[in-house]
């Protein structure tokens, strides 16, 4: 029998950090990368955004006042995509974006438009480059002191920043003509000029086509992957080898780049504009729209752009322009409600109503036997993935895993104290210890989690002693975490392609292209993930949320991510909490597997000692922060300290 | 020089106020409000309407701007924050947001940016300090900022409640050990943080001399946002200090470089200076320093 | 009220038969080549269409806007930027509402339309698309605005639509085929200025506080050649951005400057402001700006001591006083106050938006002088043609203008005076502005 899962609300992944994070529009299924197809299909929608506006003016149905209107908020929609890609999948919060938007419409201007002092001016094109370059460098500058820091920074600086920009630098007189503000001409190709607004039209339709596949590209590649496990889980993300502070410079120079182009688009649409074109409200009002439409939904954006549109023209049209403005009122008492009530906005109202008319339901069945008890996952041989070098560990190499002397101070007291471990190749070594011995903490401090105040980490006679989490997790070190580090709302086959970052091998640029070698390793990539779903016997469950498993099920989707990249050790955090004896069982066979079959070394804490008894090869005791015993399981189970450890007294 | 100073510290007053408005509401919930200036700028329109329009005393006009502020804060923690499914910091301070987008707008249309102008408590030309002209409203200023000040400081730290207050958002339990319930406690700030704004927007605007929409976020909220930040988010004599040096800080580089005829000097020199809080001291220049999180 | 309705007929809209005759100033020096004439006898639609005048406009453009029934003007102004008042479009159309009343022009009864530019360049080309689109009208105008005319100055052209503008500069009018202004430039009005300082305040040490525009900047240079050539110290010049909002700096420095006369080229709202804080600060020089009822309304008192001044492309309006220097106009003051008290009773006159009221009234009734002396076969070529040669004054309140001028592109440009006005306690009891000297070229 298969019982229907209760809604499960996305915002249940893990609170990061003190500030929390925005509730964003889950994505269901896993974006596939380019097919030529879907090129194709790109194509036609191009063809028909630039020849319908065209035909439209020439036919007198698109005047020059509606043209207007219906570039303004194309040029929005622009700007609303780069903000969604900065809050909606990196869930970073900007103020100011607007300014990022002058930044290129000032750029643009510069370029292409002829002054007393520089009377060279150069084609659009040029143009919607330097803008596109410029709001990509300014965001770049600015995310550099703001993202180290968790929480609201990127805000406050952002909100300063769009102060700066408009009171400032946007009426100085080297950027700009005073308040008088700068002008964009036109594009011109040859004797055609695009005076006619819906010709222009065309050219901002033809430039958000692009833009919306450079974003589909983003969320289907790593990057994309990246940026929500970031949103979800700083820990867990860095754990899958992804620089936190440069992908969140990485997803607001993106960001800041279409808002650069968005700029452009929207100044050349004007032809004039000041300092005040860009100011707060604008920016204010474009988080707005983002926040409404739904974050993280780029039709929800989209949609929520061409929605002001229309109602600004039809409440012009009908009452009059300061009635328009009223729209900007209503957006913003529509956006508190939307946070306080409705936080995956109109995007997720529409996916909510949509499965309710096919009334499937939201998340899938619970991953269950037919009998009612969790599945049991198989996790055999897992191959090993093509393209990693095989490495050359035989026994007598010296230890896989070097920890001298670590040691770990919270304010007065030292949660770690000077513990030295080995961990040899192609072994289970067991960490054990009374609740808060200080086994979680000497994990991170292994894995990077955290730096400890001294001693040194080695991983096959390489130092790791000063490298951050993402760097020990690519140079070999695989983990998981107590309390899941998963990214919950998506599904199995996501994770799998998640934890498989640091070894995807192409750069940003060829993921925004979706062309070079992004590709053919994002193939690959699925090709193990799917192996990897198959060898843990979860083919049902590939696109189940990992939120709908059971916990014990979740616990072996984690492994499996731990796993799928082959690690050279694996360091599992209490893999047996809360799975039934079946499982435990289960798991017991599969650890000596990824021992003997797949020539793994793990590391495990354990509070089940049956199971540290069963598998490990050695043990390690660790109690208020130092080592007080190691050697063979059974050794060690019955030394008297170890005892006294654990009950405070000795047990015959 | 100590012109530079006089008209710096005048203005550095009420600075610190409402950094002192940001950091208690940040203290209290977390969160920061956006739109603390602005629930300012209503307060000093409604002020406005009272005073010039109606004709009635700056005393009145005062106290139903402050009154405005008040219930306007409060409302908003009523119907907006309290009902919130997913309430984190940062979806509160995204909020705030719409709070501001809303009455940023309002203002817009139902006033126009035609600038108005403004109440005065007190006419007549002040004292001379300086060579600089220190009007009554700004020596009025000076005083009801010192007795918010001290008043504040003494009710938070010496009663149970404003203990409560201080701990909220880092350790809700403290608070509730206190006897504190913590519904009082946000409550309490945004209460406290709207009559803050109204009265820095009050004493400001004299100053300043038109009253726009936008006018309390651009002339005094930005400001006391790096003030804030600058006092760590978490230390109130830090905003307040903050707001000082900063009100100094403008008032000096608009001196020094008033040859230039870059604009808006003073908002580069907030912008460089939150940046630099943020990249050296993120904990604050006086901000209390926030245990290392075990991860 | 003896003679209302006589005073709608006394000078104002003419009837066919009597349209040469009446308008003053529209002189003949146009009119060579044309084939009707100026005020001709013919009714509109009574022959046949007027043969078409080659010129600016090809003859699909030359029509457009007008009809036999009416003719249609667009403004873009910024409508609820001023003054705190909310000008509607029917306040500002009680000229063209009596013209109607009356039969119109020629028959035709003039629709004037308006759309907010909210005083930004933007907004300005929002407005004028709007203008366009929604009314196909037979010219565009543009309303105050430094920053926004250069901006619509491009559309015009390359919608290729007439346009008829408020006071900009000389820099980017080269080569405008389709804008002409009536108000003299930029760059006159600062080197007035200048002149206003050499004479009223010679020897005396001058500050400027100016909006840091190049729309605005011109203005300045004028000012510095001129007051160069005539021994006037300027002692802190001072850009500003838009709505800076506390000039406290500014005043501080210009007083350590030893500033003695302060000139304020900034727009009405900005120059309140200033002079607030300057009395609020206790500087009081000698003030020079442009010169509104806004602005001495709102200052009451301290507009007087010392009485503010300024040059203006309009004239002075108190309401209800016709002494002194208002006597050359008080006959349109009087008609203004008449048709307002007919068809706006509301509207305060006496208030801070009267002048600007007046200012609209004023140049909407020289615009009547055109349209009638364009003539039943009026077309947008016949027009310009009308308007290349006006020299003189179309009406008693709007000062002369000349676009007979030589030089490139004077035949674009019509306006080369400005009115001296000072701030004076009116007795009404308001403190408004009043003509010191009446629409005067040079000063010195």
């Amino acid at each position: 029998m298969t019982a229907v899962a209760p809604v499960v609300d996305a915002s249940t992944a893990a609170v990061d950090g003190p500030a929390g994070s925005l509730t964003h529009h889950p994505s269901r299924r896993h974006a596939a990368p380019m097919t030529p197809t879907v090129w194709l299909r790109y194509l036609g929608v191009l063809l028909v955004a630039v020849s319908a506006p065209i035909l439209l003016g020439e036919l007198g149905v698109l005047n020059d006042t509606r043209a207007l209107v219906l570039g303004e908020a194309a040029a929005l929609a622009v700007a609303a995509l780069s903000l969604n890609v900065l809050m909606g999948y990196a869930g970073q919060v900007s103020l100011g974006h607007f300014a990022l938007l002058g930044v290129g419409a000032f750029a643009s201007s510069r370029l292409t438009a002829p002054t007393a002092s520089d009377p060279v001016a150069l084609p659009f094109v040029f143009g919607v480059v330097a803008a596109t370059g410029a709001g990509g460098l300014v965001a770049f500058l600015l995310g550099l002191p703001a993202l180290r820091l968790r929480g609201l920074y990127l805000a406050v600086v952002t909100i300063v920043f769009n102060f700066v920009m408009v009171q400032s630098l946007f009426q100085s007189s080297w950027l700009s003509s005073g308040s008088g503000g700068v002008e964009l001409p036109r594009p011109v190709v040859g004797t055609f000029e695009f005076v006619r607004n819906a010709d222009y039209l065309a050219v901002v339709l033809a430039l958000l086509v692009v833009v919306w596949l450079v974003d589909a590209n983003l969320s289907a590649s790593k990057l994309g992957r990246a940026f929500h496990a970031i949103r979800a889980d700083e820990t867990m993300a860095a754990s899958f080898g992804i620089d936190v502070t440069r992908y969140k410079l990485l997803a607001f120079t993106i960001s800041g780049a279409m808002a650069g182009l968005a700029g452009a688009l929207y100044g050349h649409l004007f032809t004039f504009v000041n300092s005040g074109t860009f100011d707060l409200t604008q920016s204010l009002f474009l988080l707005t729209l983002v926040v409404i439409g739904g974050l993280g939904s780029r039709a929800g954006v989209v949609a929520a752009a061409a929605m002001y549109g229309a109602l600004d023209f039809g409440l012009g049209e009908a009452f009059g322009t300061d009635a328009a403005g009223w729209v900007v009122f209503g957006g913003a008492v529509l956006l508190m409600f939307t946070i306080a009530q409705h936080p995956t906005g109109l995007a997720g109202a529409w996916r909510e109503a949509s499965e309710r008319r096919h009334q499937r339901s939201v998340h899938g069945a619970p991953a269950e036997e037919a009998d009612g008890t969790p599945a049991t996952p198989q996790m055999v041989d897992l191959p090993r993935p093509v393209g990693l070098p095989a490495r050359d560990t035989g026994p007598g190499d010296g230890p896989l895993l070097a920890v001298r002397d670590v040691t770990v101070h919270f304010g007065g007291l030292r949660a770690v104290d000077a513990v030295s471990l080995d961990v040899p190749p192609r072994r289970i070594v067991g960490l054990i210890g009374p609740n808060g011995a200080g086994k979680t903490t000497l994990f991170n401090a292994i894995s990077g989690a955290l730096r400890p105040d001294a001693g040194t980490v080695e991983l096959l006679g390489r130092d790791l002693s000063d490298a951050p989490a993402h760097v020990r997790a690519a140079a070999g070190i695989g983990r998981t975490f107590q309390m899941i580090g998963l990214a919950k709302d998506r599904s199995v086959t996501e994770n799998l392609l998640l934890a498989q970052h640091h070894v995807a091998s192409y750069g940003a640029v060829e993921a925004l292209a979706g062309l070079g070698r992004a590709p053919r390793v994002e193939e690959a990539l699925r090709t193990r993930a799917a192996e990897a779903v198959a060898a843990l016997g979860f083919e049902r469950y590939a696109d189940t949320p990992v939120a709908n498993l059971s916990h014990g099920q979740q616990r072996i989707v984690e492994i499996g991510c731990a796993l799928v990249t082959a690690p050279d050790l694996v360091m599992l955090d209490e893999p047996s909490a809360g799975m039934a004896p079946g499982a435990v069982e289960n798991l017991a066979v599969r650890l000596r597997d990824m021992r003997d079959e797949l020539d793994r070394t793990v590391l495990l804490i354990e509070h089940n000692i049956p199971l540290v008894l069963d598998v490990c090869d050695e043990l390690y005791v660790l109690a208020n922060g130092s080592l007080i015993a190691h050697g063979a399981p059974d050794d060690v189970v019955a030394r008297a300290a170890v005892i006294e450890a654990y009950l405070g007294g000795a047990i015959s | 020089m100590a012109q530079v100073l006089v008209i710096g510290l005048v203005e550095g007053t009420l600075f610190g106020l409402l950094a002192v408005g940001i950091t208690l509401i940040h203290r209290g919930t977390g969160a920061i409000n956006f739109a603390l200036g602005e629930v300012g700028t209503f307060g000093l329109y409604v002020a406005w309407w009272l005073t010039v329009d109606q004709g009635m005393p700056w005393i009145v006009g005062a106290t139903g701007a402050v009154a405005t502020a008040v219930a306007l804060s409060l409302a908003f923690e009523r119907l907006v924050v309290r009902p919130m499914r997913v309430r984190n910091p940062l979806a509160v301070s995204v909020a705030t947001v719409g709070l501001l987008t809303a009455l940023l707008s309002f203002e817009f249309q139902r006033f126009g940016e035609s600038p108005r102008e403004v109440p005065v408590p007190i006419h007549g030309l002040g004292v001379r300090v300086a060579g600089v002209n220190v009007s009554p409203t700004q020596l009025l200023s000076l005083l009801v900022v010192a007795a918010i000040a001290i008043g504040l400081g003494q009710f938070l730290r010496r009663t149970d409640f404003g203990l409560g207050v201080l701990a909220a958002a880092q350790d809700a339990d403290a608070t509730r050990l206190v006897g504190v319930p913590l519904r009082r406690v946000t409550a309490f700030v945004w209460a406290a943080g709207g009559a803050v704004a109204a009265l820095a927007a009050l004493f400001v605007a004299p100053t300043v001399g038109a009253l726009t929409p936008g006018f309390a976020s651009t002339h005094l909220f930005v400001v006391a946002l790096i003030a804030a930040v600058v006092g760590g988010l978490s230390s109130l004599p830090g905003a307040f200090v903050g707001g000082l040096a900063l009100g100094v800080l403008k008032s000096g580089v608009l001196r020094l470089f008033a040859e230039s005829t870059l604009p808006g000097k003073e908002y580069l020199v907030y912008l460089t200076i939150g940046i630099a809080v943020l990249l050296f001291r993120p904990n604050g220049i006086l901000g209390t320093a926030r245990p290392r999180s075990a991860a | 009220m003896a003679g209302e309705d006589g005073l709608l007929d006394d000078g104002g809209v003419a009837t066919d038969a009597a349209a040469a005759g009446s308008v003053g100033g529209v002189g003949a020096a146009g009119s060579a080549g044309t084939s009707t004439g100026t005020g001709g006898n013919r009714v509109p639609g009574s022959s046949g269409p007027a043969p078409y005048l080659p010129g600016l406009f090809t003859q699909a453009e030359d029509t457009r806007g007008i009809t036999d029934d009416e003719i249609r003007l667009c403004t873009h102004a910024a409508l609820t930027y001023g003054a705190a008042f909310n000008t509607s479009a029917d306040d500002l159309n009680v000229y063209w509402s009596s013209v109607n009343d009356a039969g119109g022009i020629h028959g035709r009864k003039v629709h004037a339309y308006y759309e907010n530019d909210n005083y930004t360049p933007t907004d300005a080309q929002k407005a004028a698309t709007a203008c366009l689109d929604k009314y196909d009208p037979f010219m565009l105008l543009g309303g105050i605005g430094f920053d926004q005319i250069p901006a619509v100055r491009n559309f015009a052209e390359q919608r290729r639509m007439l346009y008829v503008h408020h006071t900009a500069t000389v820099n980017g009018s080269a080569g405008k085929q389709f804008s002409f202004t009536a108000l003299p430039t930029t760059e006159k009005m600062g080197e007035l200025f200048a002149e206003l300082a050499a004479t009223r305040f010679a020897g005396k040490t001058v500050g400027i506080v100016k909006r840091q525009s190049e729309n605005w900047e011109p203005g300045v240079e004028g000012f510095k050649r001129v007051a160069g050539q005539h021994g006037v110290r300027v002692v802190f010049e001072r850009p500003v951005p838009q709505n800076k909002g506390s000039y406290l700096q500014d005043i501080v420095e210009l007083q350590n400057a030893g500033a003695q006369v302060v000139w304020l080229w900034l727009n009405a709202l900005e120059s309140t402001t200033f002079i607030k804080q300057s009395k609020a600060q206790g500087f009081s020089p000698s003030f020079m700006v442009f010169p509104f009822n806004l602005t001495t309304q709102t200052l009451g008192d301290d507009a007087l001591n010392p009485p503010v001044v300024g040059l203006n492309m309009s004239n002075a309006y108190s309401e209800g006083d016709y002494s002194g220097p208002f006597a050359s106009y008080a006959d349109d003051m009087r008609l203004f106050e008449a048709q307002y008290r007919k068809y706006r009773p509301n509207v305060d006159l006496g208030g801070v938006g009267g002048d600007l009221l007046f200012l609209n009234w004023s140049a909407q009734k020289a615009m009547h002088q055109l349209i009638l002396a364009c003539g039943p076969d009026c077309s947008r070529n016949r027009f310009i043609e009308v308007l290349q040669g006006v020299k003189g004054q179309l009406t008693s309140s709007a000062c002369p203008s000349d676009f007979t001028r030589a030089g490139a592109d004077n035949d674009h440009r019509g306006g080369w005076s400005a009115s001296v006005m000072e701030a004076y306690r009116a007795p009404s009891g308001s403190v408004n502005l009043r003509n010191v000297a009446t629409c005067v070229e040079h000063l010195l």
